[in-house]
């Protein structure tokens, strides 16, 4: 990242000037609000991509918000937050994509403000409480700028009935390693057969180092999750996910997992308008795909066809108490 | 190719880029107007609201223009000659301003960047940071209907500062501090041709679009929905369907319905 703006408000916070020394050769320019750089109409999400500008901002308003229904891994209370916005990587299938109108990256770096509101709502509850890291980016990718992980991990250790899952493609988990597991703390890893990590998750690390990261996390008293979602069709769909399945229960001990959870890919109807006419040529885009209840999806026997293969796949891998399907 | 539209004030800041890209005047609509593959340049005379106007007029006239480039002399604190690329333009008149998102700094060799303050006169109030112009404003006004912000610049010579005074500007003088603009804009210019390089080639596309809507009736939305099937077309398939064969079927809604069930049998597969 070769520019960083930087929010007025947060320019002498310490996290602000932490992540400046990383980059002591960008070019450094202060803003009054983040959303004149990162809401701005008419930007070029694409072009941007290949050149993210880093933005340091504070997050006011509400930080905490409750999940849309179904997204939940069996908890009640179920909540997200997002102390950044956009990601690192470039999954042709990603949502972001079709939500922002900027590929820049925002780093909120109040984590104390978000760290007492995630407090607040958990007191609010009488029993276990979610919260999900990872909606609006990836948990750990950018750890190494952000030290996120830390900050939330030394707050979360002192809330045992508060949960925290972190989603996460990246392998950035040195500092997962470096301290003792928590109880209350999931390591959720999207995953996809090879071919389409190749084809659609650009920038990623490859399944292999995926596993390798979830063993090692594993091995080190963590606990894991598995996230199939989204699933993509494809006319060797049962093959490419049949050897995912397989190769994930040779290389884990499933037994030990968390959750599993799995959802067939599906995006907003403006939002996959907004993908084709950003990637015009992407194949996944260029598939069949049919509006229902507001989101473009596959057709409907393509959708079931692939979750009843997927649940009989992994029926002979995990128990039915660690699975939740995703609607 | 889509050209890049350098967009100047003044004759003398126009000087530098005819001669060194060999432009040519080009008649259109009133625009003082210069050409030659792969750049436009424009020069619209002095002020915002010039600026706009004509901006807009070629935008309109040239939608093909893929990028704009506002280069011109700016005062400020900076020492006479230094050159500098936007990271902010601010109409200082309305409020309004934009961040145009700046490309990587190996592209323009670690130019560095100001906010740059549009002004309705000259100012002598030379602030840090701060350059005046007159016309970048303008200019993101009216561009930015037709670009995103990606594609829009400027990039300013400082010719007045608190020690070289405003009076002392000469047209000779102007073009001299332009020579330093020249390199910025065109290596600005080759990073937006690369850019838009990337999504080149659809025209086997285009042409079997064309042939189809030219021989059968398509309202707006019929002909928006057969581009978007033969780009899915072509996409799974890698080759263009039989554009005859779908003119045969004389009818928008049977050539969709035709196209669609050649894309549900496309395969689609990824293979390791």
């Amino acid at each position: 990242m070769d520019t960083v703006y930087i929010e007025r408000e947060v320019q002498t916070h310490p996290r602000t000037q932490r992540i400046c020394q990383r980059y002591p050769n960008a070019r450094h320019i202060l803003i009054e609000r983040h959303g004149d750089v990162f809401n701005a109409r008419a930007q070029d999400f694409r072009r941007q991509k290949s050149n993210p500008a880093l933005i340091l901002a504070h997050k006011a308003g509400r930080r905490v918000h409750a999940t849309p229904p179904g997204y939940h891994i069996g908890g009640n209370h179920n909540y997200y937050f997002s102390h950044m916005l956009n990601c690192v990587y470039d999954c042709r299938y990603c949502f972001l994509q079709g939500m922002y109108q900027s590929a820049n990256h925002v780093v909120y770096v109040n984590s104390e403000d978000f760290m007492q509101d995630i407090t607040d709502t958990a007191r609010q509850h009488s029993s276990d409480t979610w919260f999900f890291s990872g909606y609006d980016c990836d948990s750990l990718a950018l750890d190494p700028i952000t030290h996120f992980v830390d900050d939330c991990l030394d707050h979360f250790e002192q809330l045992p009935r508060a949960w925290l899952e972190l989603r996460t493609k990246s392998t950035q988990i040195r500092p997962l390693l470096a301290r003792t597991a928590l109880p209350n703390v999931v390591v959720a890893y999207s995953l996809s057969p090879q071919a389409i990590v190749a084809a659609e998750e650009h920038g990623t690390p490859s399944l292999a180092k995926r596993l390798d990261a979830l063993q090692r996390l594993q091995n080190h008293g963590w606990k894991i999750g598995l996230r199939f979602d989204p699933l993509l069709h494809a006319e060797n769909f049962e093959q490419l996910y049949g050897e995912l399945f397989d190769t994930v229960a040779a290389s884990l001990d499933m037994a030990a997992v968390h959750s599993v959870s799995l959802g067939v890919f599906r995006l907003p109807k403006g939002f996959h308008k907004k993908l084709v006419r950003l990637y015009p040529k992407a194949r996944l885009l260029a598939a069949p795909i049919e509006p229902r209840d507001g989101m473009m999806t596959y057709p409907e026997q393509i959708e079931n066809r692939m979750r009843d293969f997927c649940q009989s796949r992994l029926a002979r891998h995990i128990r039915d108490d660690q699975f939740f399907p995703c609607s | 190719m889509s050209p890049v539209c350098i967009i100047t004030a003044l004759p003398a800041e126009s000087r530098v880029f005819i001669d060194a890209l060999k432009l040519r005047h080009v008649p259109l609509r009133g625009l003082r107007l210069y050409a030659a593959e792969p750049y436009l340049l424009l020069q619209t005379g002095l002020g915002k609201l010039n600026a706009a106007a004509a901006t807009a007029a070629l935008l309109t006239t040239r939608p093909d223009v893929s990028a704009v480039i506002n280069a011109g002399i700016a005062g400020g604190t900076a020492s006479q000659g230094s050159v500098n690329l936007a990271h902010h333009v601010l109409d200082v008149a309305t409020g309004r301003q934009w961040y145009p998102h700046l490309p990587p700094q190996r592209t323009v060799a670690q130019l560095s960047t100001h906010s740059i303050h549009s002004v309705d006169k000259p100012a002598r109030d030379y602030t840090d940071g701060v350059l005046f112009d007159m016309e970048a404003a303008g200019i993101f006004t009216a561009a930015s209907n037709y670009l995103s912000t990606d594609a829009i610049h400027a990039v300013k010579v400082v010719s007045d500062n608190p020690d070289q005074e405003l009076e002392a500007i000469t047209p000779e003088l102007v073009t001299q501090l332009m020579q330093a603009c020249l390199p910025v804009v065109q290596q600005l210019g080759d990073w937006h041709r690369a850019a838009v390089q990337q999504d080149a080639d659809d025209s086997g596309l285009e042409q079997c679009n064309q042939d189809i809507v030219a021989t059968v009736r398509h309202s707006v939305s019929d002909a928006h929905q057969l581009r978007r099937l033969l780009q899915q077309y072509h996409t799974l398939t890698g080759s263009m369907p039989d554009a005859p064969m779908l003119q045969q079927l004389n009818n928008a809604r049977r050539i969709r319905e035709t196209l669609q069930q050649a894309v549900q049998a496309a395969p689609l597969r990824y293979d390791s």
